[in-house]
Parts: C-alpha cells; sequence; structure tokens
C-alpha cells in the first residue's frame, strides 16, 4: 500500500497527474487548503482535514499524508440520516472510517454502521475537524466538501486494532444524572461544570477563567465506566450555561470518573496499542495511528516519543495517520466506540496474509 | 480497590445504568429501545430485540445486528432469566410477563452468566413499565375512540341543526300563508273591483276601447305584483347550496316584500336606513332574510304582547371593517335582564299568546354563527331592543 508525504496539496496534484490512482489523503489543519481552488485537480482524491497528520515518525501541522487506494472511498452526505441502501456495505474485511468530528451525530451514526456492517469487519478511524473546534466542511470527495459527513474507506486486507489511552482515576464514581448527546448538562444533580471545576481546580492548583477552559480541561477528560473495567474517555472542550461540551455522546446515567494523565502512562499506553495489535499481525503493511490531538496538547513535545514507541513495536511497517477529534474502533466483537484522548493503532496486512 | 470491590463496583455501576434506562417513557418502542440499547451497549452485546409474545417468531422491536432466532427451539425451565449457547455466540433471555428481552453476544470468553443473572433483577421493573406503557397505549385509544363519537356526535348535531333550519322554514309556513293572504288581499280587491267596473260600463253599454285598455292594464299590473308574491315566497323556501353575491338592499327588500303587509296590518312603521344599498357581497340569501324575518316577527309579537302605540322598527344597514351590521331597533319595551341571557337558546319563549316554538331566536343564532360565520347579539336600548347581526365579508367582495 503505497503511501507518501507532500508539503502541500498543490505538490500532491503535481505528483498525481503523473501516476493515475484513487487516492485517500489526510490533509493537515494548517496546510493552506482550499478546496473550492483545487477541485478540478482532485479527480480520483478522496480525503478529510484534521488538526494533525503523521507520517514516518514525525506529526506534521502542515501537508498532505497520499496513500493509494484500490478502491474508491464511499462518502455519506448527511450522518444525520439513515445510510442509504446503496451503500455497499457487505464482504468488507477492514475499513477505515474518517467522519466529521464535531457532528452531534457520531454515535447514532455508528450505531446504524454497527447493524449494516458484516459481523467480522474490523474498523477504525477518527473524527476530522480543526483545532479551532468549529464544525466545518472538512470531508471532501471529487465532487465536494462536506460537515456532518462520513468517508467510509474499505480494504481486502485483514486490520488488527489496538486500543488504549493512559489516562488514570482521579475522582468517582459520579453520575451523569443530565445529558443529551454529546452536553454533559448534571454531574450529581449539580452543574456539570461546577462539579468539574471543583475537583479539576483542587488537584491542578489552577483557576478556571473565561479564556483557559481547554488549557486546563485537556489534562482532565472524564472516563465513562464500562463493565469490562475499561474507560472511555470523553474529552470537554467548552462550558455553555454551566454544562460540558464533549466530544462524543454521553449517555445519561452513565457512571463517570474524572481522570487525569501522567506523561509517562499516556506514553505507555500507545505501545501497549501497538503491541496488542502488531502481535496478532502476520505481513503487517501498513500502520494506521489515529491519535487524539489533544495528547499532542498534553505530552507536548513528548508526543514523538509517543509515535517512536508505536514505531519501535512495528519494526519497520510504515506508519501513517493523523491526529483526530476523536477516535474509532471496533473488534468486531461488539459495538463500534468513539473515543476521546486515545490512541488506536491500526495495523494493516497484506491481503494473503 | 481490591479485586472483589472492583467487580462489586462493574456490578453496582451495570445495575444502576440498566435501572436508570428502564421506564423513561410511556412509549413502548421508544422505552424498550432505550432499555436495549442501554443493556446492549453497557454489557457488549450485539444485538437486542423484544418479543411481545412467547410464540411471535419477529421481534417487536429490534437493535444491532439481524440475527434469527426461534424460542420454541430452547428449552425454558427457569422463570426469569436463560442462557444458551448457539453456535458461537451466548444468547440471554429476559422472561417477562408475555414475551422475552433477547440480547446476543459475541463475545465467546465473555462470562454472561452473571450478566444475566443482574439483567433478571430487573424482570418485575421491566413488566411494570411494560404494562404501563400498555396502560397509556390502551388509555390513547379509548381517547381516539371518543374523538371518533364526539366527531361522530357533532355531526349528528349538524345534521340535526340542518333539520332543525329546515323544520323552522315549514314552521313558519303557517305565518307565510297569513303573510300571502295580506299580501293577496289588496290586488285580488282591486281586482275584482276594476273588474266589476268593467262589468258595469258594459252593462251601461259605456265601455270604450281606451277604458278597457287601462282597467285591463291595472289588471295585469295586479297579476304581475301577485306574480312576484309567489316568486319571493318560493324562492324564500328554497335552499341555499352556495353562497350568493347578492346587494344589501336586494336581501332587505326580500324580507320587506315578506313581512311588510304583516307590519302594515299590526300598524308598525318601518324605516330602512341603507347606507350600503349598493353594496354586494357573498351569502347565503334565504338564511339572512329568514334571521331578518325572525327578528322582525318577534318584534311584531312583542309589539302587540306589550300594547305598544306608535310602534316602529328602524333597520339600519352599514359597513364596519371587515363586516356588514344589520341592525333591528323597535320601540316595543326591550327584554327583560332576567331573560337576555337566554333568548337565543333552544326551546326559549316568552310568547303566551301565539305559543311560540321557540326555536325562532335559537335558529337565528345557529344561521348566523354556524353557517354566515358571524354574530349576533342582543341589548336594550331607549324603549326597545335592537338586534345586532354582523356577517363578515369575505373574498369576492365588491362596490357597484
Amino acid at each position: 500500500m503505497k503511501n507518501y508525504y507532500f508539503k502541500s496539496v498543490e505538490e500532491f496534484i503535481t505528483f498525481k497527474d503523473t501516476k493515475k490512482s484513487v487516492w485517500l489523503l489526510l490533509v493537515a489543519e494548517e496546510s493552506s487548503f482550499l478546496y473550492e481552488n483545487l477541485s478540478d485537480a482532485l479527480s480520483d482524491s478522496y480525503g478529510a482535514v484534521f488538526p494533525e497528520i503523521i507520517y514516518d515518525k514525525k506529526h506534521y501541522k502542515t501537508g498532505v499524508v497520499a496513500i493509494e487506494l484500490e478502491k474508491k472511498p464511499q462518502l455519506i452526505k448527511d450522518i444525520e440520516q439513515p445510510i442509504p441502501e446503496d451503500i455497499e456495505l457487505s464482504g468488507i474485511e477492514s475499513m477505515l472510517v474518517f467522519v466529521d468530528g464535531l457532528s452531534p451525530h457520531i454515535d447514532a451514526f455508528l450505531f446504524s454502521l454497527f447493524e449494516v456492517i458484516d459481523e467480522d469487519t474490523i474498523l477504525l478511524g477518527g473524527g476530522a475537524g480543526k483545532l479551532t473546534l468549529e464544525q466545518e466542511r472538512v470531508i471532501f470527495t471529487p465532487e465536494g466538501i462536506y460537515e456532518n459527513a462520513a468517508l467510509l474507506i474499505a480494504f481486502d486486507n485483514p486490520t488488527r486494532v489496538g486500543v488504549k489511552h493512559g489516562w488514570e482515576f482521579l475522582e468517582g464514581p459520579l453520575v451523569a444524572t443530565s445529558s443529551e448527546k454529546n452536553i454533559l448538562k448534571k454531574i450529581d444533580y449539580e452543574n456539570a461544570f461546577d462539579v468539574y471545576k471543583r475537583i479539576v481546580q483542587e488537584d491542578s492548583g489552577l483557576t478556571f477563567n473565561d479564556d483557559n477552559f481547554f488549557e486546563i480541561a485537556k489534562s482532565y477528560p472524564l472516563g465513562i465506566v464500562t463493565i469490562d473495567n475499561e474507560v472511555i474517555v470523553r474529552d470537554p472542550i467548552f462550558v455553555q450555561d454551566g454544562a460540558l461540551v464533549l466530544v462524543g455522546v454521553m449517555p445519561e446515567n452513565s457512571i463517570i470518573n474524572i481522570l487525569k494523565g501522567e506523561k509517562s502512562h499516556l506514553l505507555g499506553a500507545a505501545k501497549q496499542a501497538a503491541q496488542e495489535a502488531y502481535s496478532q499481525s502476520q505481513n503487517a503493511e501498513l500502520v494506521f495511528m489515529i491519535d487524539c490531538i489533544s495528547r499532542v496538547l498534553f505530552l507536548e513535545d513528548t508526543f514523538k516519543e509517543e509515535i517512536e514507541s508505536v514505531n519501535d513495536i512495528v519494526d519497520e511497517t510504515p506508519i501513517v495517520g493523523a491526529l483526530t477529534l476523536g477516535e474509532i474502533a471496533n473488534n468486531s466483537k461488539s459495538y463500534i466506540d468513539f473515543y476521546n484522548k486515545t490512541c488506536v493503532v491500526g495495523v494493516i496486512c497484506s491481503s494473503n496474509s | 480497590m481490591c479485586s472483589g470491590c472492583d467487580m462489586l463496583f462493574q456490578q453496582l455501576t451495570l445495575s444502576y445504568e440498566c435501572l436508570a434506562s428502564i421506564g423513561n417513557s410511556l412509549e413502548i418502542e421508544s422505552m424498550i429501545s432505550e432499555v436495549l440499547i442501554t443493556f446492549s451497549r453497557k454489557t457488549g452485546a450485539v444485538s437486542g430485540s423484544y418479543y411481545s409474545q412467547m410464540e411471535t417468531k419477529e421481534p417487536l422491536i429490534h437493535i444491532g445486528k439481524k440475527i434469527d432466532f426461534d424460542i420454541s427451539d430452547y428449552p425454558i425451565q427457569r422463570t426469569d432469566y436463560e442462557v444458551f449457547l448457539v453456535e458461537n455466540k451466548q444468547v440471554v433471555i429476559l422472561l417477562l410477563k408475555h414475551g422475552y428481552l433477547l440480547l446476543i453476544y459475541k463475545n465467546k470468553e465473555k462470562t454472561v452468566d452473571k450478566l444475566a443473572a443482574i439483567l433478571g433483577n430487573f424482570q418485575y421493573k421491566i413488566n411494570l413499565s411494560i404494562s404501563a406503557c400498555e396502560g397509556v397505549t390502551e388509555l390513547e385509544t379509548l381517547n381516539e375512540k371518543l374523538e371518533e363519537r364526539v366527531s361522530e356526535s357533532v355531526k349528528k348535531i349538524r345534521e340535526n341543526e340542518k333539520l332543525l333550519i329546515s323544520q323552522s322554514k315549514q314552521a313558519v309556513m303557517g305565518e307565510m300563508i297569513e303573510m300571502i293572504a295580506h299580501q293577496w288581499r289588496q290586488p285580488i280587491t282591486s281586482i275584482g273591483m276594476i273588474s266589476n267596473n268593467i262589468l258595469f260600463d258594459i252593462v251601461l253599454d259605456e265601455l270604450d276601447k281606451d277604458t278597457l285598455k287601462d282597467e285591463l292594464d291595472k289588471i295585469n299590473k295586479q297579476v304581475m305584483f301577485l306574480s312576484n308574491t309567489i316568486d319571493d315566497f318560493r324562492d324564500f323556501f328554497k335552499e341555499s347550496k352556495e353562497k350568493q353575491e347578492v346587494k344589501v338592499d336586494d336581501v332587505i327588500q326580500g324580507a320587506m316584500s315578506i313581512i311588510d303587509k304583516q307590519l302594515e296590518k299590526h300598524s308598525i312603521e318601518i324605516e330602512v336606513q341603507n347606507s350600503v344599498k349598493d353594496f354586494s357581497f357573498f351569502t347565503f340569501k334565504n338564511e339572512l332574510i329568514q334571521v331578518l324575518l325572525n327578528i322582525l316577527g318577534n318584534a311584531k309579537d312583542a309589539f302587540e304582547e306589550n300594547e305598544i302605540e306608535n310602534r316602529k322598527v328602524t333597520i339600519v344597514c352599514k359597513r364596519e371593517k371587515n363586516s356588514l351590521l344589520f341592525c333591528i331597533e323597535d320601540n316595543a319595551g326591550g327584554v327583560s335582564d332576567t331573560i337576555i341571557d337566554k333568548i337565543f337558546e333552544p326551546y326559549f319563549s316568552t310568547k303566551k299568546k301565539k305559543n311560540g316554538t321557540g326555536l325562532g331566536l335559537y335558529m337565528s343564532m345557529i344561521i348566523v354563527t354556524e353557517h354566515l360565520d358571524g354574530k349576533i347579539s342582543v341589548e336594550n336600548k331607549n324603549d326597545g331592543a335592537i338586534f345586532n347581526v354582523s356577517i363578515p365579508l369575505d373574498q369576492g367582495v365588491s362596490y357597484e
């Protein structure tokens, strides 16, 4: 599976003209990418815009990762609507799913997607979008660029997935006593932000003001407790009328914890995710690393160690990926989960393995 | 936390979250969907279904992967829950009062017995919530039936009102015949006198051609008047099926042509102040005339009852914003305050001598409010009553 890094979309277009193929493009947010100006030159090119992209042990704020595909990706123009019947979802070995990361309909969409894909299809992917955290048109095809959309990229290759986050318990259990989609209104019957603020300020010694919410909150995500003693992380991104707005849905009455991170534990988790995926793989062709952008914001300069720790595990297998707004994975044994602040490693193997 | 505490916490968490998902809606699909979604997502099931009866093959509500399942293939021995291994999947059946919930787990390594036991604890609450939903559905069905019955009753009332209008027209037929008799008396007398004159002239051999022609012209005029009178009465009894464009003056003259001789006989002076004579509007002409006749007839009876001298009725027609106003004012003594609120009620009558039906003003109210979409009211003023009939102007209004 051939893959390339280009400093700009224009550079990719020049290259593409020499090579007839179908392309998946992971475009970094700070690339000066104006779809309308380039749409004519983007035939056979499908992709999404992410805060940052990953290529060969490095993460980039500008540029494009281009991956040569055998099949054309399929677009779901509006994920709020039922999945159209003409979308071909059977007989797929594994699938990359990129979705508008700031859509409030992701959870329902993944639920619908789970119902229609084959039982054994392995999924991984993430939320596209920009660090402005404002919903924009970020999913594109040769026909247009869309918001509230999803791109499905099917592979005939078997894929193994590892998911880990490394965030640890700070305070809990608490109950999400009132919530609606991705808005957590009440924790233990109090305004969610009041409870969150009290706990986080006490631990961090910092004080929330009008401008620093995300700066502090990036280190204190929420965790939804699951029966398998796993924790699904939810990232609070801003406060709205005393409620916490999250990336991803928070079911009402969920038991939640407030989490905090240690850099070493986060780096260790990425390594574990890579081990989990790679240890089950044979003839690895390509590694997709889908990592939450807020891990970069938390780990700062040490984030490069996270990519290196994955690289150490996957040997010489090339790594591509994106730093996303929410991560997607399923192990084909239960529902497709939408994570935050998590590292998802997918090892795509040779189709003969 | 010790591993035992950890497990206990997990179980409590699962119990709390599942329990909190039960009974949050009184609509069965929404209530059960929330239960199935929560149960399956929290426990890692790939499919959740609700079968409303043990015998049904198709689930009433389903979420997740579509997986065929027939409960009759499996021996059900317990009364709360069962766990079966079906091919490579584990199946948890939570038995309910009538049907069952089905959860399917693909992960063979997962121990679902404990999950099933936890879910089994919710049997009573789920049964209760389903009963509540069914109760509400039953209540809604009853409400719908009640609405249907109300609607049927309203329809019947409308039909009865229509019948009443027709009957009330027939009821006034007797009065009409009396009115016709009054209308015809004078022309018939005139015709008699003219023909006698002609006869005398013939006997006296004084009949010349010109005189005969003049006399015959007079007879013709009277015959024409008689013919017109018949037309007026016949028109009045015709049913108006659609609104027609009429001039205000046509309505007033239509009523007057029927009742003026009656009023004259009872020495009632009538004054019409019509500032909108040529104004055209769409209405059920005969129904509106019937209303005016009912009011004028009532005035006539009130004059008689109260033995009023210097009897006068004034009809004022004018336009007010988007409506036409017909004010019929008399000096017959007015309506007693104790009954003024009741006079539009059916079978309400104060007429001592004439044994009134009590339907005249009720029918007038029905015609004005239900058929003409207008308003009718009464008030006392000076030494009499004023009936105000307001008819809204709709499309097709024009001045000529």
